[in-house]
């Protein structure tokens, strides 16, 4: 699309960086993993634009001419940008590179307070190895950092740590992933860290996604197992777990479309078999046997 | 005959595949691979950044 004659206009109103990740872990693939922390990037392909100076923002492209050109339209920075901007990002690729480099815990614990979004999860990836217990003891101000990779990294350490004390700051994720590229995701992470955290008052905030019906999200099954574990843990929410789990059985599709039937039916089994249903699975599963389980 | 035919797959076909997966940027605007470098640039000609992620499939 780029060279697209219609966008040539375009050209000189950016400046053009190209981010590509190879997972090599060589330089190149680090200093690419650096500029995907730093928007909190956690997805492929990407393409926005950002402001240099507040890292804001400013408009997503989208896939077609129309979508770019407009995006160029909106797309204003704050100004020519504060004069110390540059040094600022120089000097945090350097602690970045450090921490990268060899980094001691002692200088992780000073990098997770950074105020640079790179140096903190690059002490993050550190601690998370090295001294995990000091993260779980900060995990509710980490979770408020809104930056997804930083905030995967802390609920997959609240998943192992299994530390009830977070699981309100988790639901508050469940409910509003403020400030995420990716929600979806987000959300699959921190209802993960509430199958082992979660308390009696999570079910609620995870209630919705187990009862979602949406059998194409991983969200779902992963809300399903979750509520399992919690109602095992605290055995006063197994009512509302079971009715919450009565209510996901999925709607099968109106087409019966091959693909979508399978994954329907294996969320419907996975319901099922949470609920430790007696009778035999219904074969088929339709509406009828919907109607039924869900009795 | 099919094992012939999977071998050559492999040594030709696949790595011309990864190499699809754009090591190299697009063609089109003049792009940048150094984030310092683009970001000065940025800010002196008081533009935005047009961030463009992708990754080996």
């Amino acid at each position: 699309m780029l060279p697209d004659p219609a966008l040539r206009a375009v050209y000189g109103k950016a400046t053009w960086l190209y981010v590509y990740r190879d997972f090599s872990g060589s330089e190149s693939d680090r200093r690419a993993e650096r500029v995907l922390l730093r928007l909190g990037v956690s997805s492929w392909p990407q393409h926005f634009l950002v402001d240099p100076t507040t890292w804001e923002t400013l408009a997503d492209t989208g896939r077609s001419k129309e979508s770019f050109l407009r995006a160029f339209e909106q797309a204003r920075v704050a100004g020519r940008g504060a004069p110390d901007a540059h040094r600022r990002l120089r000097d945090a690729e350097a602690r970045a590179i450090a921490l990268e480099e060899g980094g001691s815990v002692a200088l992780a614990q000073k990098g997770i307070d950074d105020e640079d979004i790179v140096v903190r999860n690059r002490a993050l990836a550190i601690l998370a190895k090295r001294d995990v217990k000091s993260i779980a003891k900060r995990a509710l101000r980490l979770l408020e950092v809104e930056n997804d990779p930083f905030r995967y990294e802390v609920c997959r350490i609240l998943k192992e740590q299994a530390d009830p004390d977070s699981a309100s700051a988790l639901c508050g994720i469940v409910r509003e992933p403020k400030g995420s590229r990716n929600p979806n995701v987000l959300r699959i992470r921190a209802v993960e860290a509430l199958g082992t955290c979660g308390t009696a008052d999570s079910v609620e905030a995870i209630a919705p996604f187990a009862a979602s019906g949406e059998y194409f999200n991983g969200l779902t099954g992963i809300s399903i197992d979750a509520l399992v574990a919690i109602a095992a843990r605290h055995p006063k929410t197994k009512g509302a777990v079971r009715a919450t789990l009565k209510r996901g059985y999925p709607v099968p599709p109106a087409d019966g479309e091959a693909r979508a039937m399978a994954a329907c039916t294996a969320l419907a089994r996975k319901i099922h078999a949470a609920l430790g249903e007696k009778g035999a699975f219904p074969d088929p599963y339709d509406g009828r046997a919907r109607e039924k389980l869900m009795r | 005959m099919l094992d012939r035919m999977r071998r050559l797959f492999v040594a030709t076909l696949l790595p011309l595949i990864a190499l699809a997966e754009s090591e190299t940027p697009p063609e089109g605007p003049p792009w940048r691979r150094d984030l310092l470098e683009a970001h000065k640039e940025a800010l002196e000609s008081g533009t935005p950044i047009f961030l463009y992620f992708t990754k080996t499939y």
